[in-house]
């Protein structure tokens, strides 16, 4: 059997298809201004009005530190205590993370943290909205180790989460209930640009 | 049988009695299982077959079984080098007491716990509840059972037992408030139970899916989301984890995630997927977390030098086997478990629990041989289960109406020969009742009709003139009670220029292995092997029409005697309609009828058909023939299993006809007035079941033949 090589265009369609399939969001934007408007309609329409990331999307430009976001609140993680922290973690309706690599079959997020409350972003808000630059996504699972043993490879703790939907169990009678212990909703918005 | 075996085996039968009683049990059973496999299935069949990761699955396994010590080892430099404090632990005692050493130095309170099998096995909770530790499990499932103070009844699905109402009542009673049977408010009231237990806990406890030697890093695997919490939170981290659970790179962990997840519950991939390496500080808290990892031995050294045991260490927990086994899906893992559920199971305990405990529950494989089929790591289970069967049988003895259907092969010939005296006799109420009461077998079975006028009889007189040698493995069925069916086989060949042998043979000696008695099984292997190498040396490709015994030409012998001569033997042999599909593929295959009598009729495809093929060969040939046929999907078996629905009441009869109930519901609700299926078991399960008419798909395609006479 012949193996055709994918094309970027069909790669991006499995993937979004994959991500939409198990509940997640897609959408695609030229830049990240597009994004801050998403995201600021999104808070609007959830009801939210507490945002958190981390520090290293908040220096890759993409919400650039001191933003209002129309009047939502931002809580910047590097300046609390481990309580205050865990407070706002806990109040927080939306984290916003970057995606080192997507992996189209699956519709799989890696996502590569080397500080836990980097992860906690993804894992404590109601809502999770992963930025994506196009050129972060792969095919195949057979792409992605070269990413993971790099971000493996780093010397002290490393977490790599592997997200491809949100939180979710069929524990009772067998019924698909939303957002255990995670995210309820997701959203992946996919931008042409990179992030650093 | 001794005294101790009996007693265990009347215990047995108490919770199999249980079972069958308790509807709202297997109600809930089916539900959960059922539902996975159809999901399953259908996730597999949308694969595109490029996909690698479905035949490197088993490969990574044995590599990583086979290289144990340098993985090991490897994985221990690495997880040091990142901080992390790795110990062995050659049993469950000194793991729980490392664990309660860890606690007690950092002065722990709280615990919080992510679903782990291995903690399961070390009764981990319940040491250190038993220690004075608050312990939490935190997946929603394990949550429940804890409430419930139960032990998981699944691999994967802990709570699968469960009906909705019945956690209901169980929240309602803890949380003091009345909660509704709404999967979605209990789930909520989990949420927002278990935030702040998360966030003040002392001690996460993890297990791990997959260790990944190079980096030293452990894969957790959630839907819910839990086991980030548990790892990202608490201030000291604790995995406990078996020793077969390190693979060499992140390639393996990813292939093998894969075809973990698809068994498992049929999604692409779960929610999540954590993999750690070392621990991360919390928002540059000057506070260094601790990783602590327990390495458990517990048996699996023991079971790793073991030609045949070395296999269940392949083992991922995906609980497809659990999901796929009929008795399993009637009773669940309380009663076919006793910390490893289902079929798998078996040989976990018998390793890794007291002596004696997994040979006692072993009866509940009934060897239809689906497990194996199911499993991505394409494990012998029913080989495995029936190895400690037999070990149990040498110790302790065999039940007495299991005596008797070990040679189940012996006494039909002897009906055939008696025959039509032996029909008579065995229709007679008295002798029915007297053989239940004096030899186990159920009253209500019907018996199977012999004849004198055997197939092998009707051979000896015939010649076959073809240019394609074929040896025809005949067995029982087909030989004495329903030679038409052979002399169908026969035909069909010789219309497609086949020249047709009859070596000599015995029965496939099935029977004898479902109650662990592998000699005599051993002994018809040997007997047939060696006359059907002569045929398959001469030329001759070996055909049969017997699901089961093609199962144990193909499978079951090579693996049992272990010689060349077996593995020629299999290699050589196929059920007559796979090899009639590969005449087709050749463009050799007839499939001309001048008419075609086309009663449409319900196909059911019988397990072993499918363990060895998947896809019915036979299915496929009569569709190809134009037979107008509607298949009933059942994802188990019709519940007959050879001899085992012969035996009365709960110790066979009643199961059988349990498992059977939704598949002869299925039958009937087609509303046709026929059925296709081509183990002579299932037929006796179906036209008992349903009142129809079961043919054999040799007997329906031969008719097609026939009719241009």
């Amino acid at each position: 059997m012949t193996q055709s090589t994918p094309s970027r265009d069909e790669i991006v369609v499995q993937f979004a298809s994959q991500v939409t399939s198990v509940g997640g969001n897609f959408a695609s934007f030229r830049g990240l201004d597009a994004v801050r408007e998403y995201v600021t309609k999104l808070a609007g329409a959830s009801k939210s009005t507490r945002i958190v990331m981390y520090e290293y999307a908040l220096e890759s430009g993409l919400f650039p530190s001191g933003l209002d976001f129309g009047g939502l609140e931002i809580a910047k993680k590097t300046k609390l205590s481990r309580e205050q922290f865990f407070e706002a973690l806990k109040t927080a309706d939306i984290g916003i993370s970057p995606v080192d690599l997507a992996v189209a079959e699956a519709g799989t997020l890696i996502i590569v943290t080397s500080d836990e409350s980097e992860r906690l972003v993804t894992a404590l808000p109601r809502i999770h909205v992963a930025v994506l630059p196009r050129s972060r996504l792969v095919a195949s699972f057979r792409d992605a180790p070269p990413t993971i043993s790099q971000a493996l490879s780093r010397t002290g703790g490393v977490a790599v989460s592997l997200i491809s939907a949100t939180s979710r169990t069929s524990d009772i009678a067998h019924q698909l209930v939303m957002g255990v212990h995670g995210p309820k909703a997701l959203h992946v918005c996919m931008v042409d640009q990179e992030l650093s | 049988m001794d005294q101790v075996a009996f007693q265990a085996h009347e215990r047995l039968l108490t919770k199999i009695r249980e079972g069958l009683q308790d509807k709202r049990r297997r109600a809930a059973l089916y539900l959960g299982t059922e539902g996975v496999r159809e999901t399953s299935e259908q996730a597999y069949s949308n694969l595109p077959e490029s996909e690698s990761f479905l035949r490197e699955a088993r490969r990574i396994k044995r590599e990583a079984i086979e290289n144990l010590d340098q993985n090991l080892s490897r994985f221990i430099h690495a997880a040091e080098s990142s901080g992390a404090k790795v110990y062995l632990a050659k049993d469950a005692a000194s793991a729980v007491q490392i664990v309660l050493s860890i606690a007690r130095n950092s002065g722990a309170k709280r615990i919080v716990k992510s679903k782990s099998m291995t903690s399961e096995e070390i009764e981990l909770r319940q040491h250190l509840e038993h220690n004075g530790y608050g312990v939490i499990e935190t997946d929603l499932g394990e949550r429940i059972v804890q409430i419930a103070n139960q032990r998981p009844s699944h691999l994967v699905a802990p709570a699968l037992h469960m009906s909705v109402e019945e956690i209901a009542e169980l929240f309602s009673k803890q949380y003091g408030r009345r909660i509704p049977p709404d999967p979605e408010q209990i789930t909520a009231l989990a949420r927002d139970s278990l935030r702040d237990v998360f966030l003040t806990a002392d001690i996460g406890i993890t297990g791990a899916n997959f260790a990944v030697a190079d980096s030293g890093s452990l894969v957790i695997v959630t839907n819910e989301g839990n086991a980030r919490l548990v790892t990202a939170l608490p201030p000291i981290t604790i995995a406990t984890l078996g020793v077969e659970k390190i693979v060499g790179n992140i390639a393996d962990a990813l292939n093998l995630l894969q075809a973990l997840v698809l068994s498992a519950t049929g999604q692409r991939m779960t929610s999540y997927v954590t993999l750690v390496k070392g621990r991360s500080r919390l928002a540059r808290n000057a506070h260094q977390p601790e990783q602590h990892i327990i390495i458990l031995d517990n048996g699996r050294s023991a079971m790793r030098p073991d030609p045949v045991f070395r296999e269940a260490l392949y083992c991922i927990r995906c609980g497809a086997c659990n999901d796929i086994c009929p008795t399993f899906r009637l009773f669940g893992g309380h009663v076919f478990g006793h910390i490893y559920t289902g079929p798998i199971g078996i040989p976990w305990t018998e390793y890794t629990a007291p002596t004696g405990i997994a040979g006692a529950l072993a009866p509940l494989c009934i060897s239809c041989g689906l497990c194996q089929h199911a499993c991505p790591e394409d494990i012998d289970i029913p080989f495995l289960i029936a190895k400690v069967k037999e070990a149990y049988v040498n110790k302790h003895g065999q039940l007495s109406v299991n005596r008797t259907l070990v040679n189940y092969e012996k006494l039909v010939s002897l009906a055939s020969a008696t025959a039509p005296l032996s029909n008579f006799m065995l229709r007679r109420r008295v002798v029915r009742r007297l053989a239940e009461k004096a030899m186990g077998i159920d009253a209500r079975r019907p018996f199977p009709k012999f004849t004198r006028h055997t197939f092998k009889k009707w051979f000896r007189s015939h010649v076959s003139v073809g240019s394609r040698p074929v040896a025809y493995f005949v067995d029982t069925y087909a030989d004495l009670c329903d030679p038409e069916i052979g002399k169908a086989v026969v035909g069909i060949l010789e219309e497609n220029d086949c020249r047709v042998s009859v070596p000599e043979q015995v029965g496939s000696g099935m029977p004898a292995f479902l109650y662990g008695d592998l000699r005599p099984t051993r002994d018809a292997a040997e007997f047939n092997v060696k006359h059907l190498a002569e045929a398959v040396r001469c030329g001759s490709e070996v055909v049969s029409s017997e699901p089961t015994a093609t199962y144990c030409l193909k499978e079951l012998y090579p693996r049992l005697l272990g010689t060349a001569e077996a593995e020629l033997v299999a290699a050589h042999s196929r059920d007559l309609f796979d090899f009639l599909l590969r005449l087709h593929r050749d463009g050799k295959l007839r499939l001309e009828f001048p008419q075609s009598k086309n009663e449409p009729a319900a196909y059911y495809s019988p397990c072993h058909t499918r363990s060895v093929y998947g896809k019915s060969p036979a299915l496929q040939v009569l569709m190809l023939a134009g037979v107008d046929l509607q298949t009933v999907r059942y994802n188990t078996c019709c519940g007959i299993a050879g001899t085992f629905g012969y035996k009365k009441g709960a110790e066979g009869y009643d199961v059988s006809m349990a498992i059977g109930e939704t598949l002869l519901d299925r039958i009937k609700a087609t509303n046709l007035q026929l059925v296709v299926t081509e183990s002579s078991v299932c037929k006796m399960q179906i036209e008992f079941g349903t009142g129809l008419p079961v043919l054999h798909p040799a007997t329906a395609l031969w008719s097609l033949y026939e009719s241009k006479d």
